[in-house]
């Protein structure tokens, strides 16, 4: 390369000293290259999405990106003239800084490739953490994105996944709805219990099998608790507990079977002498 | 068009003819099938049909009858005419004899199940798919497998009669022919079984619509049952016409299609004690 002489320039100089073949390369790979991983991505994301599942698409092309994106990245870097053993050299030193700094990172992206091996949840299952209920948006490197009913964003990290409990709700393709009703003391077990199974045969949502069935759950302080389950199609729950229980009241109140209201009895000590209660005029 | 609300009705609309339906403008068409009632209207280029259900109450012979749903098609042109023909639905249907049955080793049941219908509309003769279908009768669901798989099938409750004839000859009821052989060395306890009407073709009889007739091999509680589906109408109503084919044809037997998918499962599953 000729030497520059910076206090007379010359533009023919300058010209020379462009390597125009590696800035071609570098155009190309920045402008041809990248784009082309970018939408290579997000067509096997697509593909594998409607082959296999949502989940395994968003997999496959996270790692397209990523892995081309590096790649391209590293080739650019050598295109322009940086050689990358120093930084490899460098990066173990800064890789022990960074892993005690990254502890927590690194966990989640460990806990992150069991939960993909594991698959407790795919994506579009409603899953149920601690109190946060909702549907997974997303299974990610460091977290898992859920969607709750009434539209809030949660970020939940795979470490905390790993670690505790976690109810996936849709998991399996028939759920059962537990109705927990309860019945006046006077009211006759038997024909209440004919009347819910009545109500449940009639529904069409409701599963003839696996059977409905009415367990009694305990002699309640203001009435009979009884437990009303009855299985369901995970798609119909929601329609079903909301027709089962009107239903259910209306039925009830057709048969003249009563409800009872929480309530107390005051006694004064002696069973048959009511409470005694005086008004004054103030 | 408004919905109606539940009303006791004892008026009774002309019965559904299975067939081509003329349509003229602005004029409401209702037929009846069974408990089903179903309107058409025309309204330049919009077809309206209205579908409701009526229930016969215990209390006196009047019929509730349910809420009217509404469904609305722009079509291209107005047509003529519409074409109504019977079909089975998509699901398979469980049937749990009132009276189960059991099956010693070697014999052979031939057993008859009527199971309704459902109405396919459509702007062309035989057109596949239809434009609606509408049951004839709402089943309600029930599960086949176990509980962390299986299928979503409708459930019916059945005399399983072992004879052709009937008391009434509904037409929104199709008789369906089954014939369980026990061809294992064990007893064979029938409750209920899943008969999958999506094979079955449907043939005008005498007095009512007929199925093919299914033949299933029980082969042993570890095994496989083997299902066979007639070519042509059961041998009560050999001169009947087939007006639907089967919606769903098996490639092969129902046996070799087992081994694809779990829900490609073309068996008649026999539940046994």
């Amino acid at each position: 390369m000729s030497t520059v002489d910076m206090g007379n320039f010359q533009t023919g100089t300058l010209l020379a000293a462009v390597n125009w073949a590696a800035a071609i390369r570098v155009s190309l790979l920045f402008f041809l290259a990248l784009p082309l991983v970018f939408a290579f991505s997000r067509w096997i994301s697509n593909f594998a999405g409607k082959k296999y599942s949502p989940q395994h698409g968003m997999i496959a092309g996270k790692i397209v990106c990523y892995g081309g994106g590096l790649l391209i990245l590293a080739t650019l870097f050598h295109e322009l003239g940086f050689s990358l053993a120093p930084l490899l050299g460098a990066a173990g030193i800064v890789g022990v800084a960074l892993g005690f700094a990254s502890q927590t990172s690194v966990s989640n992206v460990i806990s992150g490739i069991f939960l993909v091996a594991e698959q407790p949840f795919v994506v579009g299952d409603i899953i149920r953490v601690g109190d946060t209920t909702g549907i997974v948006l997303s299974i990610d490197m460091l977290s898992v994105k859920l969607r709750q009913f009434d539209n809030r964003f949660v970020r939940i990290p795979n470490e905390t996944l790993i670690k505790t409990e976690v109810t996936n709700i849709t998991y399996f393709p028939i759920r059962r709805l537990d109705c927990k009703i309860s019945v006046a003391y006077k009211e006759d077990l038997a024909r209440v219990r004919a009347v819910l199974l009545e109500v449940a045969y009639a529904n069409p949502l409701a599963l003839q099998e696996p059977e409905p069935i009415v367990i009694f759950d305990n002699f309640g302080s203001s009435g009979i608790e009884l437990l009303f389950a009855v299985w369901v199609a995970k798609a119909d729950f929601l329609a079903l507990k909301n027709s089962l229980h009107q239903e259910i009241k209306a039925r009830f109140d057709f048969e003249e079977i009563e409800i009872p209201f929480p309530h107390l009895s005051l006694y004064t000590g002696l069973d048959s002498k009511p409470l005694p209660v005086e008004l004054q005029k103030l | 068009m408004e919905a109606s609300h539940t009303e006791s009705t004892n008026n009774t609309l002309p019965a559904l003819p299975w067939g081509s339906l003329p349509l003229t403008e602005h004029t409401y068409t209702g037929y009846q099938l069974g408990p089903l009632q179903l309107a058409f209207k025309l309204v330049q280029d919009d077809l309206w049909i209205s579908s409701s259900y009526l229930e016969q109450t215990a209390a006196n012979s009047s019929a509730l009858k349910s809420e009217t749903g509404w469904s609305r098609w722009s079509l291209n042109k107005n047509p003529q005419k519409i074409y109504l023909s019977p079909t089975f639905s998509e699901r398979a249907v469980v049937i749990k004899p009132e009276h189960p049955f059991h099956l010693t080793v070697g014999a052979e049941a031939r057993i008859y199940v009527r199971v309704p219908v459902s109405v396919a509309v459509s702007l062309k003769d035989k057109a596949d798919p239809p434009l609606t279908e509408v049951p004839t009768v709402v089943l309600s669901n029930t599960w086949f497998g176990d509980f962390l798989s299986g299928q979503i099938c409708s459930w019916l409750s059945s005399t399983a009669r072992r004879e052709y004839s009937f008391n009434s000859y509904p037409p929104h009821l199709a008789i369906c022919p089954i014939v369980i052989k026990n061809t294992s060395q064990e007893t064979l306890g029938v409750e209920k079984i899943r008969l999958q009407v999506d094979l079955l073709s449907l043939y005008k009889g005498e007095r009512s619509l007929v199925s093919s007739e299914t033949r299933v091999f029980f082969r042993g509680s570890s095994q496989i049952s083997d299902v066979q589906i007639s070519q042509g109408p059961p041998r009560e109503a050999s001169a009947a016409a087939r007006i639907t084919g089967p919606r769903n044809s098996a490639n092969r037997s129902p046996r070799g299609r087992t081994f694809d998918k779990f829900f490609d499962f073309a068996t008649l599953g026999i539940f046994s004690d």
